[in-house]
């Protein structure tokens, strides 16, 4: 499987970065990089996914690396905090960038 | 890829930062932040002598509480620490409250005035932002 870091896959827009193809992936890794760590519960809460659903998509990101996941005792419970790895915000940052240029490209072709 | 999945997914990226960094909060806690921040302005430049020197530290209680009320709910959300633009903002917000403690500081008796009306418009955007009607900036949110 090819990875991307912002320097795009082949045979796709340049820039554009394969593991955020799926919306849920883009929303999760999104929404980490506005915050240091955030709970598993509460990304659940806000990409309004099951347990296992997002386990899954937390999965893909955690193998290649995006996402880093740590076990923190809370009482008697253990929670579980999700948080961008470097290389994860470099990637969303080359995927949006992409996006943008995308709009943008579209937008000055309009104009022309 | 299209023009709208791309600007639908860069709309959705910029929805996801935003709401891990200044996630919506209850409009009574809003409204508690927001008199804390302008209470703290303007308390700043008020009084002398002892008097001030009381007030100053009042005043700084109170823009720390306007900072850790927000922060403290956020934390009982799940959301741990600053990231990115929301970082960024929290620092101009530290740098203009230093700037203003240290002009309210040295005030003299004539600036208390322009202190309360600088309390009341910090209020009123300290809880634009806090509802998420304000951006840094001041973009609106769409």
């Amino acid at each position: 499987m090819t990875t991307t870091t912002g320097g795009g896959t082949p045979g796709t827009d340049p820039g554009l970065d394969d593991v955020f193809s799926n919306t849920v992936r883009l929303r999760l890794c999104a929404y980490l990089s506005g915050c240091e760590e955030a709970d598993f519960q509460a990304v659940q809460d806000y990409c309004g996914l099951t347990q296992p659903t997002l386990s899954k998509n937390v999965t893909v990101l955690a193998d290649r690396g995006y996402v880093a996941v740590a076990k923190v005792a809370s009482g008697r419970y253990t929670r579980t905090r999700l948080r961008l790895t470097d290389d994860g915000r470099v990637a969303l940052d080359g995927h949006v960038a992409a996006l943008q240029a995308i709009v943008g490209q579209a937008r000055a072709q309009h104009d022309a | 890829m299209d023009e709208t999945t791309a600007r639908d997914q860069a709309d959705e990226a910029l929805r996801a930062v935003r709401a891990a960094s200044r996630p919506s909060l209850p409009r009574p806690l809003c409204a508690t932040a927001a008199l804390c921040a302008g209470a703290g302005v303007a308390l700043l430049a008020q009084g002398s002598g002892v008097a001030k020197v009381v007030t100053l530290v009042l005043a700084l209680a109170l823009l720390a509480a306007a900072h850790l009320i927000p922060s403290t709910a956020r934390r009982r959300r799940g959301l741990h620490g600053y990231r990115g633009g929301a970082r960024t903002e929290n620092t101009t917000f530290l740098l203009c409250a230093l700037v203003l403690v240290v002009v309210g500081g040295t005030a003299t008796a004539a600036l208390a005035a322009i202190f309360v009306g600088l309390g009341v418009a910090v209020a009123v955007a300290w809880y634009a932002m806090l509802r998420g009607v304000l951006v840094a900036g001041g973009r609106t949110r769409s």
